[in-house]
């Protein structure tokens, strides 16, 4: 049985012995919402506290949620869970783009690896079919061209890919999961873990529907949401600009309080007028196109 | 008849959904039903927009749905 806003399936991948296996998301879509809400339970329940983090043992979990895929503003984002590499406890990443849905499209809620492939593999998602293939050719290549490389060996330029380069074959902890150039999912060491699990990426392409409870429902809190997003002070400044790093925390209260990531966090204080440099109309000069997430009204990407 | 301006256009792809849930009859979100179309190409930052033939201006709809949920005024009505 399907449920509305689900994909209706839940993908098992053990890469150490290459077995795929589904189970119906309906098992555990009664008592947790969405991806993050599956995944963690997952995690709860079938991960050994004793497994470290790159392990062959441990989990790595992407799942999408029922907002994902629809008409909703912001459904987009694929959380990614796993053991922290830094800390050994809970670990949780997520990140935007269009792969989620796509994944969604192609069949699948979430999708579980656990095991570490012999030689590198991606996985291969498309109209409720699932495959892993191998990656030995993509191995060692950046994001960008992993993605350009698997578009080819499908013929399709639609395929969406997520994946790691060559920071997180080599386990850096700092790693990420990368979508759609752009878009990165960057907590926890998920990066390394994926890299660990000699796993490149994830590639999903499919045509599967996602149905609607109730519509009248649902599009009266679409309007709700799109009105509110509209007060946002920032929206259009956001949709015409895009912003950059440091620029969307200057002088904000959080910055006021002390956070302030500049240089990824390598330096706690820069003075506003080199703020300045890295920011607005300096960066503006450099950018061909904002390429918005999924169903995001406010695309600030640049 | 709809106008379409890739200029303004930043590829979130609202009106492929909008356009899906008209055509399954408000039941469903489903890529094989979409009249219009929203491609990126990464490499270039080009966006290239469609409508095809199966497009009926949104019958029974209060407006065209995607001219409603598109943020960018990428799109709009010319009568």
């Amino acid at each position: 049985m399907r449920r509305p806003g689900y994909a209706g399936k839940i993908l098992r991948v053990d890469l150490t012995r290459q077995r795929l296996t589904t189970e119906p998301t309906v098992k555990y879509a009664d008592r947790f919402v969405g991806g993050r809400g599956i995944n963690a339970w997952m995690l709860f329940n079938e991960l050994d506290t004793s497994v470290r983090p790159f392990d062959p043992e441990n989990m790595l979990l992407f799942g999408v949620g029922p907002l994902v895929g629809t008409l909703s503003p912001f459904g987009c984002r694929v959380s990614v869970d796993t053991k922290n590499a830094y800390t050994s406890g809970v670990g949780s990443a997520n990140c935007g783009g269009h792969f989620g849905v796509e994944m969604k499209h192609a069949g699948f809620d979430n999708v579980v690896f656990t095991g570490r492939a012999e030689e590198p593999v991606y996985l291969w998602l498309n109209e409720g079919k699932a495959e892993l293939r191998n990656a030995r050719g993509l191995w060692g290549e950046t994001t960008w061209e992993t993605e350009r490389e698997i578009r080819k060996e499908q013929g399709d330029e639609e395929v969406r890919v997520i994946g790691i380069g060559p920071a997180g074959e080599n386990l850096v902890k700092s790693a990420c999961i990368i979508s759609d150039r752009a878009k990165a999912a960057g907590g926890s060491g998920v990066g390394a873990v994926m890299g660990s699990k000699n796993l490149k990426a994830i590639a999903a392409r499919g045509t599967h529907s996602i149905a609607v409870a109730e519509p009248e429902r649902f599009l009266k809190a679409v309007d709700a949401a799109r009105a509110k997003i509209e007060q946002f002070p920032k929206a259009e400044k956001y949709r015409k600009d895009g912003y950059y790093g440091v620029e969307s925390y200057y002088g904000s209260p959080a910055w006021e309080a002390g956070f302030r990531p500049v240089r990824n966090g390598q330096d706690d204080y820069w003075d506003p007028e080199k703020v300045k440099q890295v920011s607005g109309d300096a960066m503006k000069k450099y950018r061909a196109k904002i390429l918005a997430c999924y169903g995001c009204p406010v695309g600030c990407m640049p | 008849m709809i106008l379409l301006d890739p200029t303004r256009c930043q590829g979130c792809r609202l009106c492929e959904a909008a356009c899906s849930l008209h055509h399954s009859g408000h039941t469903a979100f489903n890529p094989a039903l979409m009249s219009t179309k929203v491609v990126r190409d990464n490499d270039t930052a080009r966006i290239t927009m469609s409508i095809d033939s199966t497009c009926d201006g949104c019958a029974g709809e209060e407006t065209l749905l995607c001219v409603k949920y598109c943020a960018y005024g990428a799109r709009s009505v010319k009568r």
